[in-house]
């Protein structure tokens, strides 16, 4: 076999192949820890599973010479990655005003950026990024600055939040340029790949020469395809934001099978993404969305797979298509194979309140930012905070037995019945804080709306308004005290 | 020269618990040795020969007998330690009988030889069963020796009855042994068949238990000191984890006097409660000071036993010292490099001293958030980082260099560190988990090894009690009520225990005679648990019934840790492990499970350094 293919898209393919690989210490099949590599002419056949779920992609190739061989996964990962990375490094750079930077920096409000190979340049007035793996590291700036802003809480002065924003757009437009170069210089580079009938393997690129042993392909594990599935087409975005959005719903373990996965329920003209662990619940909506079948259809898809998908997703369309058995994900030219959970999902809608009817509309990053400092105190075991809400205020009470440690915080609030009348009485509720952080952090609105009933019964939270024709809720049980 | 010894009257001397006095060589010895410490020497030497089947002498520098005191001794009921019925409920000397000499006079040949300080010569008196044979004079230091030869020699009897040498040498030794310690203020000479076995300086209590048991058991014990209007309790006790499988060592002293009592015995077993696993005892050498008048000594010949007025309070009183000085004092277990250790660690009384922050990281609860890995730098991070000061690592810099080109071992690899790179604050506490079982922590002075399963059983332990007794119960409501088929034994268990459960943070409705629906469970009951933990529990809580006779809170919060409690095998994230820790020593008793078993065991860099020869 012989082939040679842009180092970039290359090692992009063995990149998402190796998701599923499994540690050699892991498996009790050896060859599994190898990719499977098929050369038809121009068409690259390349193929990873752990036996749960496969990973299938065709890449067109310069091929000179048909043949196929199993290819150490991880070995094969480190030998780009060091040709790559090591010797591709970029340097991009973006205008920044040292204005609003100095303005930020004297209220302690300019992320690390520096840890991301960010650093300021004042004289020029220019962010400069300097690395090699710019995809990952504005991966990881996107959060740094998600949970930056939820920590900071609320910006009242509108120059520092103006320039805060900007610095996230020059950040962000930083990084889709280093993307880009990074992208530019290692298509440049090609990497000539062979193999010989004893599985040795040549890998060359300017960057220097490589040889190892493969392993016949004669027994690696194919996925099968099947007929007669049905079909759903999403963007991959919106696939990867719904997956974010209720993962951490997800229960973590072994027991309840059929709550370690989220739940897919298709309906007339909505999809709907469900996770629940019994404690709390997340549930997204929409219905752009298109599909084959007009009956209802629903399954589970295991945790595994859910976090593996937004790995792989791109910002073109996803396909699922799939029976009661297993689910086949087309995105862009990458397949992927998952088992379904064989259980039955619990009946979600059932335990969704319909009656609350008291209604709490708060800042969230106010209230992130009191919950984090609440949590101090808490008990480290129970994770207990209170809530006590009377008239406009809401307070956050904390207390740690242990140490003797209590905190006490009061924001503004609007609590109302359903039918808009105030509320005078105090009514309080008590949360395991990190449930609620974590439900809090998936909404996307600088407001969000409580809605209780009783002390003991499930709350709502629910986002001020609906963005992109999505319908976000979520569900959190409350602590009971005494 | 006064002579002070006295006949006591016929009616006074039958108020005195009579009997056999002198059942074998051990009981001379102890006679001896008291009349030695009675008579306020401070130099004392025993020797012994063919384990005193020969010979037993007592030597001291004590205050010695006039001629006529010295012939007096040997006469029954004849003593200088009391003289009136009040003197009787008012003993403060060892001796008060008036018989030991006559009753070891009459089975034994006898030398005395005594000069009191203002003679200028001494007595030697010989006796043979009971008759003087011969009062000479002599010039001697001031002081007594009796030598006590050919015991039972006028009683072949008796003398057959003898064990062998090695019994009734081990009897001796342990009488010798007991009378050491409680006086380390005298120096000890002990002498068998010529040869030197204790040479012990006058000197303090720690000290002499040094000298007597090695100084690697000395460092299991832990110094106890209580004080009370009318009793005065001090000694040193077993550290927990340090308690043997026999109930060996084990000294009480009323008012210096050596007696055994079961019942207070058990007051100090009491008082390790939940600190010792069943079936292991605590050493201890107490020491209970109390007004004469409110004991009775005179309970039996051997004054082995003693009476006090008010038992129970008495045993209250041991109960409530021993538990409030262990948990009062930091009991870290070190590996068992011997004789490194040192007392420096421990309380010297009750006060309540915090453990020593160099090593306990006591202060690692400071406040430190615990919820969020990423939240910025909080208050109180401070001090904790002081504590790991000696730990922290430097990742911060060099991490970053990651970013800028060395590949990494895999792609995880390079998303955790960019994403994880300040979010754990705390990640520079060197702080990892060995065999999913065991969490190592690096501190200021040594390395702490914590057992993830018994640290964790503690805390929910305490927590547990806690609000058992303060009945205000966190209970996480579930959205999916979990519905339980319990055996109708086990329902109706349950439906007894129902108050303790509702209190305990459950949420039950009783449904029918075998099914319970549970719709809330303990807050710190860990994810994943809910659906076994009740059924977990009352299968627990019947086994400790069985085994442990518990009371039911404390069944109940134990079977609740147990089964509730981290095991060992799950893999733990590092925030995981700080929280444990965290919670641990913000526990009352950080360094035992439940069950009394270690949680933490530490070694000192400096025991390293030792080991590997380094100074
Ligand atoms: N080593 C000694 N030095 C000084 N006086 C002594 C010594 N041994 C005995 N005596 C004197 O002899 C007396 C009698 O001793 P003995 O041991 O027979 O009786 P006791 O000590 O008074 O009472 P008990 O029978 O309870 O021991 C003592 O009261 C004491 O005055
Ligand atoms: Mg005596």
């Amino acid at each position: 076999m012989k082939f040679s293919i842009s180092a970039e898209k290359f090692f992009n393919a063995v990149n998402k192949l190796s998701y599923v690989v499994p540690g050699s210490s892991h498996t009790t099949l050896p060859i599994l820890s190898n990719i499977y590599f098929k050369l038809d002419s121009n068409k690259l056949r390349m193929v990873s599973t752990d036996l749960e779920a496969f990973i299938t992609t065709d890449l067109n190739v310069e091929g000179t010479e048909d043949g196929g061989v199993a290819v150490p996964a991880r070995k094969l990962l480190e030998l780009l990655k060091a040709m790559i990375i090591k010797n591709e490094s970029v340097s991009v750079t973006e205008k920044y005003s040292s204005d609003s930077y100095g303005l930020l920096n004297a209220e302690g409000l300019v992320p690390e950026l520096n840890l991301y190979s960010i650093k300021y340049d004042n004289a020029k007035g220019t962010l400069v990024y300097r690395g090699s793996i710019p995809e990952e590291t504005f991966e990881g700036l996107k959060e740094e600055f998600r949970l930056f802003k939820e920590n900071k809480g609320t910006i009242a002065a509108e120059d520092l939040k103006t320039a805060l924003d900007d610095l996230e757009k020059a950040v962000t437009a930083l990084g889709k340029s280093a993307v880009d170069t990074f992208k530019k210089t290692t298509e440049k580079l090609k990497i000539k790949f062979e193999s010989n009938d004893k599985n040795k393997i040549t890998v060359n690129s300017k960057n220097g020469k490589y040889q190892f042993f493969g392993e016949p392909l004669d027994d690696y594990p194919l996925p099968q395809d099947k007929t007669e599935l049905s079909r759903i087409e999403i963007s991959g975005n919106r696939f990867k934001r719904f997956i974010q959005k209720v993962k951490h719903s997800v229960k973590n373990d072994e027991i309840r099978r059929n709550m370690a996965g989220v739940f897919i329920d298709l309906r007339k003209n909505e999809l709907r993404f469900v996770a629940t662990d019994g404690f709390r619940l997340s549930k997204i909506i929409t219905s752009e969305f298109s599909h084959t079948n007009s009956k209802d259809e629903n399954f589970i898809l295991p945790i595994k797979t859910v976090d593996l998908i937004p790995k792989i997703v791109t910002d073109s369309s996803l396909v699922m298509e799939f029976d009661n058995m297993m689910i086949k994900f087309t995105i862009d030219n990458f397949n992927v194979y998952s088992k379904l959970i064989d259980d039955t999902f619990p009946n979600y809608e059932s335990v969704i309140p319909k009656d609350n009817d008291k209604k709490l509309l708060v800042n969230r990053y106010d209230l992130l930012s009191a919950l984090r400092r609440a949590s101090i105190f808490t008990d480290k075991v129970t994770m207990k905070v209170k809530f006590e809400v009377i008239g406009g205020e809401l307070t956050i009470k904390s207390d740690n037995p242990e140490i003797g440690g209590e905190g006490e915080e009061t924001i503004n609030c609007d609590f109302k019945t359903n039918s808009g009348d105030e509320i005078s009485d105090a009514f309080s509720i008590a949360f395991n804080v990190s449930y609620l952080v974590e439900c809090l952090s998936q909404i996307d609105t600088d407001e969000v709306i409580f809605t209780f009933s009783a002390p003991a019964k499930a709350s709502i939270l629910l986002p001020v308004a609906s963005m992109n024709e999505e319908n976000f809720m979520e569900l959190i049980m409350p602590v009971r005290v005494g | 020269m006064d002579n002070k010894i006295k006949i006591l009257p016929q009616n006074l001397y039958n108020k005195i618990a009579a009997g056999e006095v002198v059942g074998r060589p051990e009981a001379v010895v102890k006679e001896l040795i008291e009349n030695s410490i009675d008579a306020g020497a401070n130099e004392i030497t025993v020797l012994i020969k063919d384990a005193g089947k020969v010979l037993i002498q007592v030597i001291d520098n004590g205050s010695g007998m006039s001629e006529e005191d010295a012939i007096v001794a040997f006469q029954r009921h004849s003593t200088s330690k009391i003289s009136t019925y009040e003197d009787l409920e008012n003993i403060q000397t060892l001796g008060f009988r008036g018989e030991a000499l006559a009753s070891i006079a009459a089975i034994a040949q006898v030398e005395l030889k005594t000069k009191t300080v203002s003679d200028d010569v001494g007595t030697v008196v010989k006796i043979e069963g009971n008759e003087v044979i011969e009062v000479s004079k002599d010039s001697l230091e001031t002081g007594t020796s009796i030598a006590v030869k050919n015991i039972f020699y006028n009683t072949p009897g008796r003398r057959n009855f003898l064990k062998s040498n090695q019994t009734e040498f081990r009897h001796i030794y342990d009488t010798f042994i007991r009378q050491a310690v409680s006086n380390p203020n005298i120096a000890f000479k002990f002498f068998n068949n010529e040869e030197l076995i204790f040479n012990l300086r006058k000197t303090v209590l720690s000290e002499r238990l040094k000298e007597l048991f090695g100084e690697e058991f000395a460092n299991t014990l832990i110094p106890i000191t209580v004080e009370h209007s009318v009793v005065k309790l001090n000694g040193l006790v077993s550290k927990p984890g340090f308690t043997k499988k026999s109930k060996q060592d084990q000294f009480f002293y009323l008012n210096k006097r050596f007696f055994t009592n079961k019942s207070l015995n058990f007051a100090v077993y009491s008082g390790y409660d939940d600190l010792i696993e069943k079936g292991d005892y605590p050493s201890f050498f107490l020491f209970i000071e109390i007004d004469p008048k409110k004991v009775d000594v005179n309970v039996h010949p051997s004054k082995l036993e003693v009476k006090f007025e008010d038992e129970s309070a008495m045993f209250g009183f041991v109960r409530k010292a021993i538990k409030e000085t262990l948990r009062a004092s930091n009991i870290t277990f070190d590996i068992g490099f011997s004789n490194t250790m040192s007392f420096e660690n421990t309380p010297d009384n009750l006060e309540h001293k915090k453990p020593d922050v160099n090593f306990t990281p006591k202060g690692f609860n400071s406040g430190f958030n615990s919820g969020f890995s990423n939240s910025p730098s909080t208050p109180g991070t401070s001090s904790i980082h002081s504590i790991f000061e000696a730990s922290r690592r430097d990742d911060l810099d060099s991490g970053n260099d990651n970013a800028s080109g060395i590949p990494l071992n895999s792609e995880e690899g390079i998303q955790k560190n960019i994403f994880e790179h300040k979010k754990d604050e705390d990640e520079k506490f060197n702080l990892w988990q060995y065999q999913n079982k065991y969490i190592m922590c690096e501190t200021a002075t040594g390395l702490m090894i914590i057992d993830q399963h018994a640290a964790h059983e503690r805390v929910l332990y305490e927590k547990a009690l806690l609000r058992l007794n303060s009945q205000s119960a966190f209970s996480q409501q579930l959205l999916l009520p979990i519905k339980v088929k319990l055996t109708k034994i086990d329902y109706q268990l349950a439906k007894g225990l129902q108050e303790e459960i509702h209190n305990l943070g459950f949420a039950l409705k009783f449904i029918n005679e075998e099914v319970v629906e549970i719709t809330g469970i303990p807050a710190d009951v860990k994810p994943g648990k809910e659906e076994k933990i009740l059924q977990e529990l009352i299968d627990q809580y019947k086994e400790y019934e069985i085994s442990l006779n518990l009371e039911k809170r404390d069944n109940l919060a134990k079977s609740f840790s147990c089964r509730s409690a981290i095991k060992a095998g799950e893999r733990l994230q590092h925030q995981e492990m700080f929280n444990l820790i965290d919670s641990l020593f913000a526990s009352q008793m950080p360094y035992v499970c439940p069950h009394g078993r270690p949680t933490v065991i530490r070694l000192t860099t400096e025991e390293l350094d030792k080991r590997f020869s380094r100074s």
